[in-house]
Protein backbone atom coordinates (compact mmCIF):
# COMPACT_ATOMS: atom_id res chain seq x y z
CA UNK A 1 0.00 0.00 0.00
CA UNK A 2 2.81 2.41 1.03
CA UNK A 3 4.63 1.59 -2.21
CA UNK A 4 1.53 2.39 -4.24
CA UNK A 5 1.05 5.69 -2.44
CA UNK A 6 4.71 6.58 -3.01
CA UNK A 7 4.39 5.67 -6.69
CA UNK A 8 1.30 7.85 -7.00
CA UNK A 9 3.02 10.79 -5.27
CA UNK A 10 6.10 10.34 -7.49
CA UNK A 11 3.93 10.27 -10.62
CA UNK A 12 2.06 13.41 -9.52
CA UNK A 13 5.38 15.18 -8.81
CA UNK A 14 6.72 14.14 -12.19
CA UNK A 15 3.67 15.58 -13.94
CA UNK A 16 3.91 18.81 -11.91
CA UNK A 17 7.64 19.18 -12.72
CA UNK A 18 6.97 18.44 -16.38
CA UNK A 19 4.27 21.10 -16.52
CA UNK A 20 6.58 23.57 -14.77
CA UNK A 21 9.30 22.76 -17.34
CA UNK A 22 6.80 23.53 -20.10
CA UNK A 23 6.43 27.06 -18.74
CA UNK A 24 10.16 27.65 -18.35
CA UNK A 25 11.64 30.70 -20.14
CA UNK A 26 13.96 30.21 -23.15
CA UNK A 27 17.55 29.62 -22.03
CA UNK A 28 19.52 29.79 -25.27
CA UNK A 29 19.72 32.10 -28.29
CA UNK A 30 18.25 29.39 -30.50
CA UNK A 31 15.31 28.85 -28.13
CA UNK A 32 14.79 32.60 -27.72
CA UNK A 33 14.68 33.05 -31.49
CA UNK A 34 12.17 30.18 -31.77
CA UNK A 35 9.93 31.76 -29.12
CA UNK A 36 10.23 35.09 -30.93
CA UNK A 37 9.05 33.45 -34.14
CA UNK A 38 6.11 31.80 -32.35
CA UNK A 39 5.20 35.10 -30.68
CA UNK A 40 5.22 36.95 -33.99
CA UNK A 41 3.12 34.22 -35.66
CA UNK A 42 0.58 34.37 -32.83
CA UNK A 43 0.36 38.16 -33.00
CA UNK A 44 -0.08 38.06 -36.78
CA UNK A 45 -2.89 35.53 -36.28
CA UNK A 46 -4.53 37.86 -33.74
CA UNK A 47 -4.32 40.81 -36.16
CA UNK A 48 -5.86 38.74 -38.93
CA UNK A 49 -8.68 37.30 -36.87
CA UNK A 50 -9.64 40.83 -35.75
CA UNK A 51 -9.66 41.86 -39.43
CA UNK A 52 -11.96 38.92 -40.25
CA UNK A 53 -14.41 40.02 -37.53
CA UNK A 54 -14.30 43.65 -38.64
CA UNK A 55 -14.90 42.83 -42.30
CA UNK A 56 -17.67 40.36 -41.43
CA UNK A 57 -19.37 42.94 -39.18
CA UNK A 58 -19.05 45.66 -41.84
CA UNK A 59 -20.61 43.33 -44.41
CA UNK A 60 -23.44 42.47 -42.01
CA UNK A 61 -22.42 38.78 -41.91
CA UNK A 62 -22.10 38.63 -38.10
CA UNK A 63 -23.82 40.44 -35.25
CA UNK A 64 -22.12 43.43 -33.64
CA UNK A 65 -22.24 41.63 -30.29
CA UNK A 66 -20.28 38.66 -31.63
CA UNK A 67 -17.82 40.91 -33.48
CA UNK A 68 -17.21 42.94 -30.31
CA UNK A 69 -16.37 39.73 -28.42
CA UNK A 70 -14.09 38.57 -31.23
CA UNK A 71 -12.21 41.88 -31.20
CA UNK A 72 -11.91 41.85 -27.40
CA UNK A 73 -10.54 38.30 -27.55
CA UNK A 74 -7.95 39.31 -30.16
CA UNK A 75 -6.87 42.35 -28.14
CA UNK A 76 -6.59 40.32 -24.92
CA UNK A 77 -4.53 37.65 -26.66
CA UNK A 78 -2.24 40.17 -28.35
CA UNK A 79 -1.56 41.89 -25.01
CA UNK A 80 -0.90 38.59 -23.23
CA UNK A 81 1.32 37.22 -26.01
CA UNK A 82 3.39 40.39 -26.19
CA UNK A 83 3.68 40.69 -22.40
CA UNK A 84 4.80 37.07 -22.02
CA UNK A 85 7.57 37.55 -24.57
CA UNK A 86 8.60 40.88 -23.06
CA UNK A 87 8.94 39.14 -19.66
CA UNK A 88 11.75 36.86 -20.88
CA UNK A 89 15.30 38.19 -20.61
CA UNK A 90 16.93 38.07 -24.06
CA UNK A 91 20.47 36.74 -24.62
CA UNK A 92 22.94 39.65 -25.01
CA UNK A 93 23.04 39.30 -28.81
CA UNK A 94 19.26 39.39 -29.21
CA UNK A 95 18.26 42.52 -27.28
CA UNK A 96 17.40 44.20 -30.59
CA UNK A 97 15.11 41.34 -31.55
CA UNK A 98 13.26 41.71 -28.26
CA UNK A 99 12.75 45.43 -28.91
CA UNK A 100 11.46 44.81 -32.41
CA UNK A 101 8.99 42.10 -31.34
CA UNK A 102 7.69 44.00 -28.33
CA UNK A 103 7.35 47.21 -30.37
CA UNK A 104 5.26 45.34 -32.94
CA UNK A 105 3.22 43.83 -30.08
CA UNK A 106 2.62 47.28 -28.54
CA UNK A 107 1.52 48.71 -31.90
CA UNK A 108 -0.86 45.80 -32.46
CA UNK A 109 -2.34 46.07 -28.96
CA UNK A 110 -2.83 49.82 -29.39
CA UNK A 111 -4.52 49.34 -32.78
CA UNK A 112 -6.82 46.64 -31.40
CA UNK A 113 -7.65 48.80 -28.37
CA UNK A 114 -8.70 51.62 -30.73
CA UNK A 115 -10.94 49.18 -32.61
CA UNK A 116 -12.44 47.86 -29.37
CA UNK A 117 -13.18 51.39 -28.11
CA UNK A 118 -14.81 52.32 -31.43
CA UNK A 119 -16.94 49.16 -31.26
CA UNK A 120 -17.99 49.92 -27.66
CA UNK A 121 -18.90 53.48 -28.73
CA UNK A 122 -21.00 52.08 -31.55
CA UNK A 123 -18.88 53.82 -34.21
CA UNK A 124 -19.29 50.94 -36.64
CA UNK A 125 -18.79 53.19 -39.64
CA UNK A 126 -15.14 53.63 -38.60
CA UNK A 127 -14.45 49.92 -38.39
CA UNK A 128 -13.76 49.08 -42.02
CA UNK A 129 -11.19 51.89 -41.96
CA UNK A 130 -9.74 50.33 -38.79
CA UNK A 131 -9.57 46.95 -40.54
CA UNK A 132 -7.46 48.65 -43.22
CA UNK A 133 -5.02 49.80 -40.51
CA UNK A 134 -4.59 46.27 -39.25
CA UNK A 135 -3.50 44.95 -42.66
CA UNK A 136 -0.09 46.75 -42.70
CA UNK A 137 0.51 45.54 -39.13
CA UNK A 138 -0.18 41.95 -40.18
CA UNK A 139 2.22 42.40 -43.13
CA UNK A 140 4.88 43.85 -40.83
CA UNK A 141 4.51 40.87 -38.48
CA UNK A 142 4.67 38.43 -41.40
CA UNK A 143 7.88 40.04 -42.65
CA UNK A 144 9.39 40.06 -39.13
CA UNK A 145 8.46 36.39 -38.71
CA UNK A 146 10.21 35.48 -41.95
CA UNK A 147 13.37 37.33 -40.94
CA UNK A 148 13.44 35.68 -37.50
CA UNK A 149 12.93 32.25 -39.07
CA UNK A 150 15.71 32.79 -41.56
CA UNK A 151 18.09 33.77 -38.78
CA UNK A 152 18.53 37.45 -39.59
CA UNK A 153 16.95 40.18 -37.61
CA UNK B 1 -42.81 -0.77 -36.25
CA UNK B 2 -45.21 1.30 -34.12
CA UNK B 3 -45.05 5.09 -34.69
CA UNK B 4 -44.26 5.66 -30.98
CA UNK B 5 -41.34 3.20 -31.16
CA UNK B 6 -40.08 4.82 -34.36
CA UNK B 7 -40.25 8.21 -32.66
CA UNK B 8 -38.26 6.88 -29.69
CA UNK B 9 -35.60 5.51 -32.10
CA UNK B 10 -35.40 8.78 -34.00
CA UNK B 11 -35.25 10.92 -30.87
CA UNK B 12 -32.58 8.70 -29.31
CA UNK B 13 -30.41 8.78 -32.43
CA UNK B 14 -30.81 12.52 -32.88
CA UNK B 15 -29.89 12.99 -29.20
CA UNK B 16 -26.75 10.90 -29.71
CA UNK B 17 -25.72 13.10 -32.67
CA UNK B 18 -26.28 16.33 -30.75
CA UNK B 19 -24.80 14.90 -27.55
CA UNK B 20 -21.52 13.84 -29.20
CA UNK B 21 -20.13 17.39 -29.35
CA UNK B 22 -18.91 19.19 -26.22
CA UNK B 23 -16.52 22.05 -25.42
CA UNK B 24 -13.51 19.78 -25.98
CA UNK B 25 -14.68 18.99 -29.52
CA UNK B 26 -15.63 22.57 -30.30
CA UNK B 27 -12.20 23.85 -29.33
CA UNK B 28 -10.04 20.94 -30.48
CA UNK B 29 -11.73 20.49 -33.87
CA UNK B 30 -11.50 24.16 -34.82
CA UNK B 31 -7.93 24.40 -33.56
CA UNK B 32 -6.90 21.28 -35.47
CA UNK B 33 -8.73 22.31 -38.66
CA UNK B 34 -7.05 25.73 -38.68
CA UNK B 35 -3.55 24.29 -38.23
CA UNK B 36 -3.65 20.87 -39.88
CA UNK B 37 -6.62 21.02 -42.26
CA UNK B 38 -8.26 17.61 -42.42
CA UNK B 39 -4.99 15.77 -41.85
CA UNK B 40 -6.36 14.59 -38.49
CA UNK B 41 -9.86 13.63 -39.68
CA UNK B 42 -8.80 9.97 -39.45
CA UNK B 43 -8.46 10.44 -35.67
CA UNK B 44 -12.14 11.39 -35.49
CA UNK B 45 -13.06 8.26 -37.46
CA UNK B 46 -10.93 6.16 -35.11
CA UNK B 47 -12.43 7.83 -32.02
CA UNK B 48 -15.99 7.29 -33.25
CA UNK B 49 -15.33 3.59 -33.85
CA UNK B 50 -13.65 3.25 -30.42
CA UNK B 51 -16.25 5.11 -28.36
CA UNK B 52 -19.17 3.47 -30.22
CA UNK B 53 -17.63 0.05 -29.56
CA UNK B 54 -17.20 0.67 -25.82
CA UNK B 55 -20.53 2.48 -25.41
CA UNK B 56 -22.30 -0.49 -27.03
CA UNK B 57 -20.30 -2.91 -24.88
CA UNK B 58 -20.97 -1.07 -21.62
CA UNK B 59 -24.70 -0.79 -22.40
CA UNK B 60 -24.82 -4.54 -23.15
CA UNK B 61 -23.05 -5.23 -19.85
CA UNK B 62 -25.53 -3.02 -18.02
CA UNK B 63 -28.48 -4.78 -19.63
CA UNK B 64 -27.06 -8.13 -18.55
CA UNK B 65 -25.71 -7.29 -15.07
CA UNK B 66 -27.85 -4.26 -14.14
CA UNK B 67 -24.63 -2.72 -12.85
CA UNK B 68 -22.90 0.41 -14.21
CA UNK B 69 -19.26 0.84 -15.25
CA UNK B 70 -17.71 2.13 -12.02
CA UNK B 71 -19.37 -0.56 -9.95
CA UNK B 72 -17.81 -3.14 -12.28
CA UNK B 73 -14.36 -1.60 -12.12
CA UNK B 74 -14.38 -1.89 -8.34
CA UNK B 75 -15.66 -5.46 -8.19
CA UNK B 76 -13.49 -6.68 -11.07
CA UNK B 77 -10.13 -5.06 -10.34
CA UNK B 78 -10.35 -4.29 -6.63
CA UNK B 79 -10.87 -1.16 -4.53
CA UNK B 80 -7.25 0.09 -4.89
CA UNK B 81 -7.40 0.19 -8.70
CA UNK B 82 -10.90 1.64 -8.56
CA UNK B 83 -9.84 4.34 -6.07
CA UNK B 84 -6.95 5.44 -8.31
CA UNK B 85 -9.36 5.51 -11.24
CA UNK B 86 -11.92 7.42 -9.17
CA UNK B 87 -9.45 10.14 -8.16
CA UNK B 88 -8.18 10.56 -11.72
CA UNK B 89 -11.67 10.53 -13.24
CA UNK B 90 -12.99 12.99 -10.64
CA UNK B 91 -10.13 15.43 -11.25
CA UNK B 92 -10.54 15.36 -15.03
CA UNK B 93 -14.35 15.37 -15.01
CA UNK B 94 -14.35 18.19 -12.45
CA UNK B 95 -12.17 20.29 -14.77
CA UNK B 96 -14.50 19.44 -17.64
CA UNK B 97 -17.57 20.56 -15.64
CA UNK B 98 -15.84 23.93 -15.25
CA UNK B 99 -14.91 24.03 -18.94
CA UNK B 100 -18.42 23.10 -20.12
CA UNK B 101 -20.03 25.63 -17.77
CA UNK B 102 -17.68 28.28 -19.13
CA UNK B 103 -18.66 27.15 -22.65
CA UNK B 104 -22.31 27.90 -21.86
CA UNK B 105 -21.27 31.32 -20.55
CA UNK B 106 -19.08 31.97 -23.62
CA UNK B 107 -22.00 31.16 -25.96
CA UNK B 108 -24.15 33.65 -24.03
CA UNK B 109 -21.33 36.21 -24.21
CA UNK B 110 -21.17 35.86 -28.00
CA UNK B 111 -24.92 36.41 -28.22
CA UNK B 112 -24.99 39.45 -25.93
CA UNK B 113 -21.40 40.79 -25.67
CA UNK B 114 -21.83 40.75 -21.86
CA UNK B 115 -18.62 39.30 -20.32
CA UNK B 116 -18.76 35.55 -19.80
CA UNK B 117 -17.82 35.76 -16.11
CA UNK B 118 -21.16 37.49 -15.49
CA UNK B 119 -22.93 34.60 -17.21
CA UNK B 120 -21.16 31.83 -15.27
CA UNK B 121 -23.34 32.09 -12.10
CA UNK B 122 -26.47 32.43 -14.27
CA UNK B 123 -25.54 29.29 -16.21
CA UNK B 124 -24.83 27.43 -12.94
CA UNK B 125 -28.21 28.47 -11.50
CA UNK B 126 -29.95 27.35 -14.70
CA UNK B 127 -28.20 23.96 -14.51
CA UNK B 128 -29.25 23.54 -10.87
CA UNK B 129 -32.89 24.41 -11.58
CA UNK B 130 -33.14 22.10 -14.59
CA UNK B 131 -31.48 19.22 -12.75
CA UNK B 132 -34.01 19.67 -9.97
CA UNK B 133 -37.09 20.11 -12.14
CA UNK B 134 -36.76 18.05 -15.32
CA UNK B 135 -36.86 14.26 -15.63
CA UNK B 136 -33.70 12.52 -16.87
CA UNK B 137 -34.95 11.54 -20.33
CA UNK B 138 -36.55 14.91 -21.07
CA UNK B 139 -33.32 16.70 -20.16
CA UNK B 140 -31.27 14.40 -22.40
CA UNK B 141 -33.64 14.77 -25.35
CA UNK B 142 -33.98 18.56 -25.13
CA UNK B 143 -30.28 19.33 -25.22
CA UNK B 144 -29.61 16.50 -27.69
CA UNK B 145 -32.18 17.83 -30.15
CA UNK B 146 -31.11 21.46 -29.71
CA UNK B 147 -27.53 20.30 -30.26
CA UNK B 148 -28.60 19.17 -33.73
CA UNK B 149 -28.50 22.81 -34.75
CA UNK B 150 -24.73 22.19 -34.90
CA UNK B 151 -25.45 20.66 -38.30
CA UNK B 152 -25.20 24.25 -39.49
CA UNK B 153 -21.42 23.59 -39.63
CA UNK B 154 -22.07 20.92 -42.30
CA UNK B 155 -24.18 23.38 -44.31
CA UNK B 156 -21.44 26.01 -43.89
CA UNK B 157 -18.91 23.69 -45.57
CA UNK B 158 -21.05 23.75 -48.73
CA UNK B 159 -21.62 27.49 -48.58
CA UNK B 160 -17.90 28.19 -48.35
CA UNK B 161 -17.64 26.60 -51.82
CA UNK B 162 -14.61 24.46 -51.04
CA UNK B 163 -12.12 22.92 -53.40
CA UNK B 164 -13.31 19.36 -52.77
CA UNK B 165 -10.14 17.86 -54.21
CA UNK B 166 -8.05 19.86 -51.74
CA UNK B 167 -10.26 18.76 -48.83
CA UNK B 168 -9.95 15.12 -49.91
CA UNK B 169 -6.22 15.47 -50.40
CA UNK B 170 -5.83 16.93 -46.90
CA UNK B 171 -8.01 14.20 -45.35
CA UNK B 172 -6.01 11.45 -47.03
CA UNK B 173 -2.60 12.83 -46.02
CA UNK B 174 -2.15 11.76 -42.40
CA UNK B 175 0.96 13.84 -41.81
CA UNK B 176 1.75 17.37 -40.60
CA UNK B 177 1.45 20.04 -43.31
CA UNK B 178 4.42 22.28 -44.17
CA UNK B 179 5.54 24.37 -41.21
CA UNK B 180 4.20 21.93 -38.59
CA UNK B 181 6.21 19.31 -36.71
CA UNK B 182 5.50 15.65 -35.97
CA UNK B 183 5.46 16.18 -32.16
CA UNK B 184 2.81 18.91 -32.57
CA UNK B 185 0.83 16.68 -34.95
CA UNK B 186 0.97 13.78 -32.49
CA UNK B 187 0.02 16.06 -29.60
CA UNK B 188 -3.17 16.95 -31.46
CA UNK B 189 -3.82 13.27 -32.18
CA UNK B 190 -3.85 12.83 -28.39
CA UNK B 191 -5.97 15.96 -27.90
CA UNK B 192 -8.60 14.84 -30.41
CA UNK B 193 -8.78 11.34 -28.94
CA UNK B 194 -9.09 12.86 -25.46
CA UNK B 195 -11.83 15.20 -26.66
CA UNK B 196 -13.81 12.57 -28.55
CA UNK B 197 -13.37 9.43 -26.44
CA UNK B 198 -14.15 10.76 -23.00
CA UNK B 199 -14.47 8.40 -19.99
CA UNK B 200 -17.35 10.46 -18.63
CA UNK B 201 -19.42 9.47 -21.68
CA UNK B 202 -19.02 5.82 -20.63
CA UNK B 203 -19.97 6.47 -17.01
CA UNK B 204 -22.92 8.56 -18.07
CA UNK B 205 -24.06 6.10 -20.72
CA UNK B 206 -23.96 3.03 -18.48
CA UNK B 207 -25.39 4.81 -15.43
CA UNK B 208 -28.15 6.23 -17.61
CA UNK B 209 -28.93 2.70 -18.82
CA UNK B 210 -29.29 1.56 -15.20
CA UNK B 211 -31.48 4.55 -14.40
CA UNK B 212 -33.71 3.94 -17.41
CA UNK B 213 -33.92 0.22 -16.45
CA UNK B 214 -32.87 -0.98 -19.88
CA UNK B 215 -33.63 -4.59 -20.64
CA UNK B 216 -32.78 -6.93 -23.55
CA UNK B 217 -35.67 -5.44 -25.56
CA UNK B 218 -33.93 -2.06 -25.51
CA UNK B 219 -30.72 -3.39 -27.05
CA UNK B 220 -31.76 -2.69 -30.66
CA UNK B 221 -32.70 0.90 -29.87
CA UNK B 222 -29.42 1.39 -28.00
CA UNK B 223 -27.41 -0.05 -30.91
CA UNK B 224 -29.15 2.16 -33.44
CA UNK B 225 -28.48 5.20 -31.25
CA UNK B 226 -24.81 4.33 -30.94
CA UNK B 227 -24.11 3.05 -34.45
CA UNK B 228 -25.96 5.83 -36.27
CA UNK B 229 -25.83 8.71 -33.76
CA UNK B 230 -22.10 8.61 -32.92
CA UNK B 231 -20.87 8.45 -36.55
CA UNK B 232 -23.12 11.36 -37.46
CA UNK B 233 -21.72 13.19 -34.41
CA UNK B 234 -18.27 12.45 -35.84
CA UNK B 235 -19.37 13.97 -39.14
CA UNK B 236 -20.23 17.16 -37.25
CA UNK B 237 -16.76 17.17 -35.70
CA UNK B 238 -15.16 16.81 -39.15
CA UNK B 239 -17.38 19.63 -40.46
CA UNK B 240 -16.03 21.92 -37.70
CA UNK B 241 -12.48 20.96 -38.74
CA UNK B 242 -13.37 21.58 -42.40
CA UNK B 243 -14.80 25.10 -41.95
CA UNK B 244 -11.82 26.11 -39.81
CA UNK B 245 -9.51 24.73 -42.53
CA UNK B 246 -11.33 26.60 -45.30
CA UNK B 247 -11.36 29.97 -43.52
CA UNK B 248 -8.25 30.02 -41.32
CA UNK B 249 -5.60 27.66 -42.70
CA UNK B 250 -4.29 29.79 -45.59
CA UNK B 251 -4.41 32.95 -43.45
CA UNK B 252 -2.24 31.22 -40.80
CA UNK B 253 -4.80 31.96 -38.07
CA UNK B 254 -4.47 30.00 -34.81
CA UNK B 255 -7.80 29.29 -33.11
CA UNK B 256 -7.68 30.33 -29.44
CA UNK B 257 -11.33 31.07 -28.59
CA UNK B 258 -14.82 29.73 -29.00
CA UNK B 259 -15.62 32.91 -30.95
CA UNK B 260 -13.23 31.70 -33.66
CA UNK B 261 -14.98 28.33 -33.83
CA UNK B 262 -18.26 29.98 -34.92
CA UNK B 263 -16.80 32.78 -37.07
CA UNK B 264 -16.59 30.62 -40.26
CA UNK B 265 -20.32 29.87 -39.97
CA UNK B 266 -21.07 33.60 -39.86
CA UNK B 267 -18.85 34.18 -42.89
CA UNK B 268 -20.60 31.38 -44.78
CA UNK B 269 -24.23 31.83 -43.75
CA UNK B 270 -24.54 35.29 -42.23
CA UNK B 271 -26.23 36.30 -38.99
CA UNK B 272 -28.89 33.57 -39.11
CA UNK B 273 -26.21 30.91 -39.49
CA UNK B 274 -24.22 32.42 -36.64
CA UNK B 275 -27.32 32.50 -34.41
CA UNK B 276 -28.07 28.83 -35.16
CA UNK B 277 -24.44 27.91 -34.45
CA UNK B 278 -24.61 29.75 -31.11
CA UNK B 279 -27.79 27.86 -30.16
CA UNK B 280 -25.92 24.66 -31.01
CA UNK B 281 -22.89 25.64 -28.94
CA UNK B 282 -25.14 26.58 -26.03
CA UNK B 283 -27.04 23.28 -26.22
CA UNK B 284 -23.91 21.16 -26.68
CA UNK B 285 -22.04 22.72 -23.76
CA UNK B 286 -25.15 22.85 -21.55
CA UNK B 287 -25.83 19.18 -22.21
CA UNK B 288 -22.21 18.30 -21.56
CA UNK B 289 -22.31 20.28 -18.29
CA UNK B 290 -25.18 18.07 -17.16
CA UNK B 291 -23.43 14.89 -18.34
CA UNK B 292 -20.10 15.69 -16.68
CA UNK B 293 -21.84 16.82 -13.51
CA UNK B 294 -23.88 13.65 -13.27
CA UNK B 295 -20.80 11.59 -14.06
CA UNK B 296 -18.98 12.95 -11.00
CA UNK B 297 -21.99 12.05 -8.83
CA UNK B 298 -22.22 8.58 -10.41
CA UNK B 299 -18.49 7.93 -9.93
CA UNK B 300 -18.59 8.80 -6.21
CA UNK B 301 -21.90 7.04 -5.51
CA UNK B 302 -20.93 3.88 -7.35
CA UNK B 303 -17.55 3.63 -5.63
CA UNK B 304 -18.87 4.20 -2.11
CA UNK B 305 -22.11 2.29 -2.64
CA UNK B 306 -24.46 5.22 -2.07
CA UNK B 307 -27.92 5.23 -3.54
CA UNK B 308 -27.90 7.42 -6.62
CA UNK B 309 -29.90 8.54 -9.56
CA UNK B 310 -31.89 11.24 -11.19
CA UNK B 311 -35.03 9.11 -11.16
CA UNK B 312 -35.09 9.15 -7.35
CA UNK B 313 -36.25 12.17 -5.36
CA UNK B 314 -33.20 14.16 -4.12
CA UNK B 315 -33.90 13.24 -0.48
CA UNK B 316 -33.69 9.52 -1.36
CA UNK B 317 -30.22 10.01 -2.80
CA UNK B 318 -29.02 12.80 -0.53
CA UNK B 319 -25.27 12.13 -0.81
CA UNK B 320 -25.47 11.82 -4.61
CA UNK B 321 -27.42 15.08 -4.84
CA UNK B 322 -25.03 16.82 -2.42
CA UNK B 323 -21.98 15.69 -4.38
CA UNK B 324 -23.47 17.03 -7.62
CA UNK B 325 -24.38 20.35 -6.02
CA UNK B 326 -20.90 20.62 -4.44
CA UNK B 327 -19.18 19.90 -7.75
CA UNK B 328 -21.30 22.54 -9.47
CA UNK B 329 -20.36 25.06 -6.79
CA UNK B 330 -16.68 24.14 -7.08
CA UNK B 331 -16.75 24.38 -10.88
CA UNK B 332 -18.47 27.78 -10.69
CA UNK B 333 -15.88 29.04 -8.21
CA UNK B 334 -13.04 27.74 -10.41
CA UNK B 335 -14.53 29.41 -13.50
CA UNK B 336 -14.84 32.69 -11.60
CA UNK B 337 -11.11 32.71 -10.80
CA UNK B 338 -10.76 33.95 -14.44
CA UNK B 339 -8.62 30.94 -15.37
CA UNK B 340 -8.72 30.55 -19.16
CA UNK B 341 -11.44 27.95 -19.89
CA UNK B 342 -9.90 27.05 -23.26
CA UNK B 343 -6.54 26.23 -21.65
CA UNK B 344 -8.34 24.20 -18.98
CA UNK B 345 -10.22 22.34 -21.73
CA UNK B 346 -7.03 21.41 -23.57
CA UNK B 347 -5.29 20.24 -20.38
CA UNK B 348 -8.42 18.33 -19.26
CA UNK B 349 -8.83 16.46 -22.55
CA UNK B 350 -5.13 15.52 -22.59
CA UNK B 351 -5.34 14.12 -19.05
CA UNK B 352 -8.66 12.51 -19.95
CA UNK B 353 -6.79 10.66 -22.73
CA UNK B 354 -4.32 9.31 -20.15
CA UNK B 355 -7.20 7.72 -18.20
CA UNK B 356 -8.80 5.92 -21.14
CA UNK B 357 -7.17 2.49 -20.66
CA UNK B 358 -8.21 2.42 -16.99
CA UNK B 359 -11.83 2.80 -18.11
CA UNK B 360 -11.70 0.50 -21.13
CA UNK B 361 -9.88 -2.46 -19.57
CA UNK B 362 -12.53 -3.57 -17.02
CA UNK B 363 -15.32 -3.07 -19.58
CA UNK B 364 -13.50 -5.29 -22.08
CA UNK B 365 -12.78 -7.93 -19.40
CA UNK B 366 -16.40 -8.12 -18.27
CA UNK B 367 -17.73 -7.99 -21.83
CA UNK B 368 -15.62 -11.08 -22.57
CA UNK B 369 -16.68 -13.02 -19.50
CA UNK B 370 -19.03 -15.77 -20.74
CA UNK B 371 -20.11 -16.62 -17.17
CA UNK B 372 -21.30 -13.10 -16.49
CA UNK B 373 -22.50 -12.15 -19.96
CA UNK B 374 -23.93 -15.41 -21.29
CA UNK B 375 -25.38 -14.88 -24.78
CA UNK B 376 -24.60 -11.17 -24.63
CA UNK B 377 -20.82 -11.71 -24.35
CA UNK B 378 -18.58 -9.96 -26.90
CA UNK B 379 -18.45 -11.42 -30.39
CA UNK B 380 -15.33 -11.43 -32.57
CA UNK B 381 -15.97 -7.98 -34.00
CA UNK B 382 -16.53 -6.39 -30.57
CA UNK B 383 -13.41 -8.08 -29.22
CA UNK B 384 -11.24 -7.12 -32.17
CA UNK B 385 -12.37 -3.47 -32.13
CA UNK B 386 -12.25 -3.32 -28.32
CA UNK B 387 -8.71 -4.74 -28.19
CA UNK B 388 -7.41 -2.44 -30.93
CA UNK B 389 -9.02 0.58 -29.21
CA UNK B 390 -7.53 -0.47 -25.86
CA UNK B 391 -4.07 -0.82 -27.46
CA UNK B 392 -4.35 2.64 -29.02
CA UNK B 393 -5.57 4.12 -25.75
CA UNK B 394 -2.54 2.68 -23.92
CA UNK B 395 -0.17 4.28 -26.46
CA UNK B 396 -2.06 7.57 -26.18
CA UNK B 397 -1.99 7.38 -22.39
CA UNK B 398 1.78 6.89 -22.33
CA UNK B 399 2.49 9.62 -24.90
CA UNK B 400 0.07 12.28 -23.63
CA UNK B 401 2.08 14.02 -20.89
CA UNK B 402 5.49 13.83 -22.66
CA UNK B 403 3.91 15.37 -25.78
CA UNK B 404 2.15 18.02 -23.68
CA UNK B 405 5.51 19.07 -22.24
CA UNK B 406 7.59 18.65 -25.41
CA UNK B 407 5.26 20.80 -27.51
CA UNK B 408 4.23 23.19 -24.70
CA UNK B 409 0.62 22.12 -25.20
CA UNK B 410 0.95 22.24 -28.97
CA UNK B 411 2.26 25.79 -29.14
CA UNK B 412 5.71 24.89 -30.46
Amino acid sequence: MTRRVLALVAAALLVALALWYGQAPPRSSEMYRKRAEETVQAMRSQAQVATFWLRAASAGRVTREAATVGIEDAEGDAGATSAEFAGWDPPADLVGLRDEVTDAGDDLTDALADVRIAAHHGQWGRLSEAAGQLDPLADRLASLGTRVREGGR
Amino acid sequence: MKPSKLLAFTLGTLSAIGGFIDIGDLVADALVGARFGLALAWVTVLSVVGIACYAEMSARITVQTRRPAFDLIRSRLGPGYALAGLLGALAVTGLLVMAELSGVALALQLATSVHYLLWVPVAAALVLVLVWVLPFETMERIYGLLGLTMLVFVVAVWHLIPDWFRLWSSATTPAPPAGETWPAYLFFVVTLIGAQMTPYEMFFFSSGAVESRWGPKDLTEMRVNVLVGFPLGGLLAIAIQAVAFLVFFDAGIQVEHLSETVLPVGLALGKIGLAIALIGVFAATFGATLETLFSTGYQLAQYFGWSYGKVQPPAQAARFTTSIASMLLLATALALTTINPITVTIVAVVFSATLLPFTFLPVLLVGNDQQVMGDLANGRLSNALGTITLGISILVSLAAVPLLVLTRAGTS
